[in-house]
């Protein structure tokens, strides 16, 4: 066990089950699969480590064979402990169950989205959902391809669409992610009731207050693209609300925008708030071996965050001195 | 268990009626019904109970013929009942003889309570007439002693056949010149065998040597290998060649020789099987050869491959013709730890192995 020589029974090991942690999602996985190996493989390393002493089983046996009923009761018994047979591990079966471990996704990834999976585990699930309560962003990186336009708008769907991209360069991508980041923006000062000309859009703004208060439409914070090299090309993307459809749909209607067309080959969440790839568990690492070492990691790296608390910009926030925003 | 409990004789003394209820005297009783039509209601009638006996439940009136409970009977044992009602064997497994040898051979009591419904009759069996005689069998036919627990976690039932029934199966196997290292690899690999009639298991022979066109020594030596091909699904026997001769596009003595060297392949999922072939074969451009020489990669779960062989074509050593140097054989990529992998065919580090998988 990595945390610490000391711990060896599973009593002990139960009570550092608690945290936060920050696993690398295969492809092709759903958050049901990939919760169900990570209990399993915890569950099964917790049974491996020694169990409690079973209880004791008081016998109370006559010594005296049969019984008259004219007789008054035997006076001699004979009284032996032994260890009780219904709390062997083969009759009661598993100490640590899989459905003992409480397990909630930070961020949802799509089924083929690969990447970083917030994971609270037990007593961390509070701090998971302070976490979520202040909405941090995603980053994501995209490896798209240029010249098809399929179904699914990934590059493994029915072919819709095939067509030339050799009038696309550099600078006319950029022009064109430019102009989605910035309707994004604009769109979330919309949102917030604030008009982005106005000087509390730029306070609220140099503040980092504005996030999305509840789940609604995806918004881009930042686009641009890292890799250029036609077809292919990948683009890095900070959003918040995102969900796998929407960016494959996005990467479709960019190629559509640029007189072209485009698919996805791959999308890849690289940053979760303060938890970026970097930090993230390969399934391979997914025992008990690793997890103490790397949720005490975590932890440090939360508590490093500085505390704002939930603050969410909506009109009814603002002090009453300010002035209502007006439309220039 | 609740039989114990409700044993005639404890409701004998605790009812006060002593004569023990045979078959006439049942025949005699019946439930009386009012002859009176009430409602509309069409009138059902009964055997008219004798002028001696009342409703037994609700006997209330001792008749004549009823001996005094204060006199001794020496046939009772006691008022409690033996086992009380219970939701699960282990409240049971401290008084329970049976059960605790069950837990000292190994025995997964937990596991039979999730799985089957041998809690309802277990308590039944005795251990010396039924239970003995299994045991001493099991281990005359080479099943090894520490492994009958496993066994009779998998297959509770064979506690309840006859000694009668096992040996003709065995006898059976014996008339088909399997020999004894065969019958015990069998019996200890795959515990369900004796549970199949040996027409049924002739059957199955059959239909195995049929479809793949084997000798006999052929045929035992697949049923020795793997036997719970014999005993699961035939119509999953007959998905899986379809699934070899149509999708992956195997040819017959090719899928017969894939059946003597890995009967296994037969077990398992065929979508799953047929998705691994593909990448094999038409990312990864492994032949038909390659396979057939090491099908052991068929049992490779997918991701692994994908990563290494991924992971050769970012430091373009991906080359997997044997003629040509710097060779990288189908077995090299499926075995060994990612540690060995890396560090001895991928010629790099497992910092390196572990980053490149972070970006897929």
């Amino acid at each position: 066990m990595a945390v610490s020589t000391s711990v060896k029974t599973i009593r002990e090991a139960w009570f550092q089950l608690n945290g936060v942690m920050c696993l690398y999602k295969p492809t092709q996985i759903s958050w049901k699969q990939m919760r169900n190996t990570l209990a399993f493989n915890i569950s099964r390393d917790m049974n491996e480590l020694e169990q409690d002493a079973p209880r004791k089983y008081v016998k109370i046996e006559s010594l005296t064979n049969g019984t008259n009923v004219d007789l008054p009761a035997p006076a001699s018994y004979s009284v032996t402990t032994i260890p009780n047979l219904a709390d062997h591990e083969l009759v009661r079966g598993p100490a640590i169950l899989a459905d003992d471990l409480r397990l909630q996704p930070g961020n949802l990834l799509g089924f083929r989205t690969a990447g970083v999976v917030v994971v609270g585990l037990n007593k961390g699930n509070r701090s998971l959902h302070n976490l979520n309560l202040s909405r941090p962003t995603s980053a994501y990186h995209i490896k798209s391809q240029f010249g098809l336009a399929t179904d699914s708008h990934w590059d493994d769907g029915k072919v819709w669409e095939k067509t030339t991209f050799i009038h696309i360069s550099r600078d006319k991508l950029d022009r064109m992610l430019a102009s989605i980041q910035a309707s994004n923006q604009k769109k979330m000062f919309e949102y917030c009731g604030v008009d982005p000309q106005s000087q509390t859009a730029y306070e609220l703004a140099s503040k980092g207050l504005l996030r999305p208060a509840v789940n609604g439409p995806p918004l881009i914070y930042g686009i641009k693209c890292v890799h250029f090299n036609p077809p292919d090309f990948t683009l890095e993307i900070h959003c918040a609300n995102e969900n796998e459809q929407y960016m494959a749909a996005l990467i479709h209607d960019l190629g559509l925008s640029l007189k072209t067309t485009a698919v996805c080959q791959q999308i890849r969440c690289i940053r979760y708030g303060c938890f970026t790839v970097d930090d993230a568990l390969l399934r391979k690492h997914w025992s008990l071996e690793y997890l103490p070492d790397h949720m005490s990691h975590c932890h440090t790296k939360l508590r490093s965050l500085p505390d704002i608390g939930p603050q969410l910009a909506t009109y009814d926030r603002l002090q009453p001195s300010q002035n209502p925003p007006t439309k220039s | 268990m609740l039989r114990h409990s409700l044993r005639f004789k404890h409701v004998k003394f605790l009812l006060g009626y002593t004569t023990i209820r045979n078959q006439a005297q049942c025949a005699g009783k019946g439930v009386v019904a009012s002859a009176v039509q009430q409602n509309n209601l069409p009138v059902i009638s009964f055997q008219k109970p004798g002028p001696h006996v009342l409703d037994d439940e609700l006997r209330l009136i001792p008749s004549q013929e009823i001996d005094n409970p204060l006199v001794v009977d020496s046939s009772f044992e006691g008022v409690t009942p033996l086992f009380s009602p219970s939701f699960n064997l282990a409240s049971l497994v401290n008084k329970s003889e049976l059960l605790q040898l069950m837990v000292k051979l190994g025995v997964s009591i937990h596991q039979w309570e999730r799985k089957t419904d041998v809690h309802s009759w277990v308590m039944a069996l005795d251990f010396k007439k039924d239970v003995q005689p299994i045991i001493q069998f099991l281990v005359d036919q080479g099943v090894a002693s520490d492994s009958l627990g496993l066994f009779f976690t998998k297959n509770p039932y064979i506690l309840k056949s006859s000694i009668e029934d096992l040996e003709i199966r065995i006898n059976y196997l014996h008339s088909k010149k399997f020999s004894s290292e065969m019958i015990s690899r069998i019996l200890s690999r795959n515990p369900h065998w004796l549970l199949f009639s040996p027409e049924r298991i002739d059957n199955r022979l059959g239909f195995v040597q049929q479809t793949f066109h084997l000798t006999g020594d052929e045929l035992r030596a697949v049923a020795t290998k793997e036997s719970r091909l014999i005993t699961s699904s035939l119509q999953g026997i007959k998905l899986m060649n379809f699934g070899f001769k149509e999708e992956m596009g195997f040819e017959a003595h090719q899928i017969k020789e894939l059946l003597l060297a890995k009967p296994k392949l037969w077990l398992m999922n065929k979508s799953m099987l047929v998705d691994r072939f593909d990448y094999l074969h038409n990312t990864m451009k492994m032949d038909y050869e390659s396979v057939l020489r090491f099908p052991a990669v068929l049992t490779c779960r997918g991701f692994r491959i994908k990563q290494r062989h991924e992971f050769l074509c970012h430091l373009n050593r991906a080359q997997y013709d044997p003629k040509l140097p710097r060779y990288v054989s189908p077995l090299q990529i499926i075995s060994d730890s990612d540690t060995y992998f890396a560090v001895h065919i991928a010629r790099s580090s497992i910092q390196d192995f572990n980053d490149f998988c972070k970006t897929m």
